[in-house]
């Protein structure tokens, strides 16, 4: 899997520069058990606590009968919030609805998988927002497990 | 998780009860509400027992009436270990593919979606499991229910 994104492009040529979104891309491969896991953390960058990160991603080519998923959990305490969001529709510049989990600053776990073989890619779209919808903080997501 | 099956009555009650008691495997059913983003969450947890220390936790769904477009996943974590299944087929009466995680005595998670909007409902099938495939100790805790 590789993963584009302006902010990793200027981190490898030795800027670190504040970042409000991330758009990763990545692929699964044929095995219909295939699951990318990342961790993502938000946090306040000076603009605010984090109130919520939105999540939603786009199933990208080939054309293929699997749907792309992204499950989305935070622990708060001993509470857990889980959400998921799905892309609908394969082929066309659509992502699927935007899923908000209100967790606050920290981190948070994203685990993208399909329904079916053989091999997709997949974009995801993140934001860490505060209270009042703007962009705060978030960290380079950190790629856990690469199937 | 909505309906239950009434066989497994015993076991949803205890857990309805914070109360879980470990048995050597079991199925549980539930329900997603119509909300796409529906998402029930568990933990699943292995202990050893007689038969030794549990090697794996093996799980499997099945996507029950309504058959309706939502596809059902279940997505099995344990530390930094994620798998996924799908069951790619509403209208008949099979399990999907089993998938495993290899983490020992542990607590598993286990989160169960759909891929659209429209109530579904699913059965979870789970069994913890030593090398030699003998079931060890399963306890489920529901931590959400969409």
């Amino acid at each position: 899997m590789r993963i584009y994104s302006a902010l990793f492009l200027l981190t490898v040529s030795g800027f670190a520069p504040l970042t409000w979104a991330h758009d990763v891309i990545g692929s699964l491969t044929a095995s219909a058990s295939a699951t990318d896991y990342y961790k993502v953390t938000c946090y306040d960058d000076g603009s605010g606590a984090t109130e919520h990160l939105e999540v939603k991603i786009k199933d990208l080519a080939p054309v293929a009968p699997p749907l792309v998923s992204v499950l989305v959990s935070k622990q708060i305490g001993k509470k857990f919030i889980v959400k998921n969001t799905t892309d609908g529709s394969d082929g066309n510049a659509t992502y699927s609805p935007a899923i908000n989990i209100t967790g606050g600053n920290g981190d948070y776990f994203l685990g993208v998988n399909k329904s079916a073989q053989p091999a997709e890619n997949y974009q995801l779209q993140l934001h860490c927002l505060t209270h009042e919808g703007f962009h705060t903080g978030i960290h380079d997501p950190l790629l856990i497990q690469n199937q | 998780m909505n309906h239950c099956h009434p066989h497994l009555f015993t076991t949803l009650l205890l857990t309805s009860l914070s109360v879980p008691i470990p048995t050597l495997a079991a199925t549980l059913t539930g329900a997603l509400t119509a909300n796409s983003s529906s998402t029930d969450y568990y933990h699943i947890t292995c202990a050893r027992n007689n038969n030794g220390v549990t090697d794996k936790l093996k799980i499997s769904i099945m996507d029950l009436a309504p058959n309706t477009a939502p596809m059902m996943s279940a997505q099995l974590i344990q530390g930094m270990l994620a798998v996924n299944t799908t069951d790619p087929n509403d209208k008949d009466k099979k399990y999907s593919p089993e998938i495993a995680l290899q983490r020992g005595d542990a607590r598993y998670e286990v989160r169960i979606n759909k891929t659209a909007v429209g109530i579904d409902s699913y059965s979870l099938n789970y069994q913890c499991v030593t090398k030699l495939g003998k079931p060890t100790l399963v306890t489920v805790n529901r931590i959400q229910n969409q």
